[in-house]
């Protein structure tokens, strides 16, 4: 039975990497292919192009950053993984969901704007930092939730 | 079909915005000293090809294509236009029809293939030669029943005016049909406001030149904002009657048009629809932004064709104005 506490941290930790992972992949997949609409039919427009579709990517470096913290304390990293009650092992995965959920939709929801912000570039291209500044918006929750994630996972050291 | 598939196809279409015509350049191609002058502030601009003026028709056909092909290209799914190329089928239909008919009775030959309209979901060529042969097989069956009925008319009565509206009744069918298919509600919305415009001009004639029940039955169609049966009953009772009955409906701001002239109701037809449009330049992942750019460009040729016809035939600056249709930009 003191197996499956480790076990339950670790997959907290998995799923903040994966769940924030997928998001991202989904919002930088989602803004590519807007920028690529616009960058086909005016390519001077791509460096401008290219920090709108970065900006989803944040949230798997945050999920990744999350699931390191967990598996480097838990000792997973080094090769001695701690032995966990289900109840320690239940609360690291319960301190990585934040960065999982919040990484996972935000993402997604920061693509969607961004894709609104690739078409203000498309046609007023001196309106960009304005453009950017909307997404990055967005960006407040995934901070928030990883901030969340690391203050929960250092509290259970 | 999920939105977020129109991403590449949303991002050409707001480059390509920027290419349309805006109503400063319509202003400075009205202020044109002349007709010359027009066509060459259109050739800097890149709207014309040089020489192109001297066969203008060919130059809008090939801008509607041209603008056809960049959707084709671009569209996860060409479907969603069918509900506007068909009525450039029913045209192509009509126009057939009406060549073959008249070779036969009267012996002319017209150049169908000249009056033949594009972008449209079925080879025009196709419809000829089937109309030709009379074999309808590979013809889809909303077309081959529409011609059967309206070659039936022709034959039988020889009246071209009833055949028109049968065809034009069936346009409007088969647009709403498609626009229910696309499960797309801008594009319902598109059709529902191209559809009651399109009742409202047939209500407005007919009531004008006294036509029975029977021809309003046929011509008229029914649409959620405009009940068919409430229109038969209003344009019945004349003009007055009728401009009553649209008061009270969505349409009511165009009562003073229609007061005005019928070129009057027409335009504030196509500003209605351009104002229901730009909803969509602030939608980035559907079909929307799509639509919008096809009609928006049909809407610029448009009036480009009146304002450089308007040139040619030296109206006043003022009354040109009057004519143009709003733009999308």
């Amino acid at each position: 039975m003191n197996d499956y506490g480790i076990v339950l941290a670790v997959f907290g930790a998995v799923l903040a990497a994966l769940l924030a992972g997928i998001g991202s992949a989904k919002g930088v997949g989602l803004v590519g292919e807007a920028v690529a609409g616009v960058v086909t039919e005016d390519p001077s427009k791509f460096s401008k192009l290219l920090i709108l579709q970065l900006l989803p990517g944040t949230q798997g470096l945050y999920g990744l950053l999350t699931a390191v913290l967990a598996m480097s304390q838990l000792g997973v990293l080094s090769g001695t993984p701690a032995t966990l009650t289900l109840v320690q092992g239940f609360q690291y995965f319960i301190a990585c969901m934040p960065i999982a959920f919040v990484g996972y939709f935000s993402a997604i929801m920061q693509a969607k704007t961004a894709v609104a912000a690739v078409g203000i570039v498309a046609k007023r291209p001196d309106q960009s930092g304005k453009a950017i500044s909307l997404p990055a918006m967005v960006e407040t929750y995934a901070i928030l939730a990883l901030l969340i994630s690391i203050l929960a996972i250092n509290a259970l050291k | 079909m999920k939105e977020t598939t129109y991403a590449y196809a949303v991002g050409r279409i707001r480059a390509n915005e920027l290419s349309l015509l805006t109503m400063l350049d319509i202003d400075q191609l009205i202020s044109a000293d002349s007709y010359r002058s027009a066509i060459t502030i259109l050739e800097e601009k890149g709207w014309l090809e040089h020489e192109a003026h001297e066969d203008l028709d060919r130059s809008f056909k090939a801008q509607e294509l041209k603008m056809w092909h960049l959707l084709q290209e671009i569209s996860p799914d060409t479907s969603v236009f069918d509900s506007l190329l068909v009525r450039n089928d029913f045209h192509n239909i009509k126009a057939s029809l009406k060549s073959f008919v008249s070779a036969q009775l009267m012996g002319t030959n017209i150049h169908e293939e000249d009056h033949f309209l594009l972008p449209c979901t079925i080879d025009p060529n196709k419809i000829h030669q089937a109309i030709i042969t009379r074999n309808y097989d590979d013809l889809p069956a909303f077309v081959s029943s529409a011609i059967l009925a309206t070659y039936e008319v022709l034959i039988r009565t020889a009246d071209g005016q009833l055949a028109d509206i049968m065809l034009d009744a069936k346009t409007m069918e088969e647009m709403k049909l498609r626009a229910a298919q696309s499960k797309s509600t801008f594009i319902e919305d598109v059709v529902e406001i191209l559809c009651v415009s399109a009742n409202i001009k047939i209500a407005l004639r007919a009531a004008k030149t006294g036509k029975d029940k029977l021809f309003l039955e046929t011509a008229l169609i029914s649409m959620k904002s405009l009940k068919k049966d409430s229109l038969i009953e209003a344009t019945l009772k004349g003009n007055d009657e009728l401009i009553h009955y649209l008061i009270s409906t969505p349409f009511s701001g165009a009562v003073e048009a229609m007061k005005t002239s019928s070129s009057a109701f027409e335009k504030w037809c196509d500003d209605f629809l351009m104002a229901k449009l730009t909803k969509a330049k602030y939608v980035s992942l559907a079909v929307d932004p799509l639509i919008a750019y096809y009609i928006a460009k049909t809407t610029e040729i448009k009036n480009i064709r009146i304002l450089l016809s308007c040139k040619h035939n030296h109206v006043a600056s003022e009354s040109i104005k009057e004519r143009m249709r709003k733009l999308y930009v």
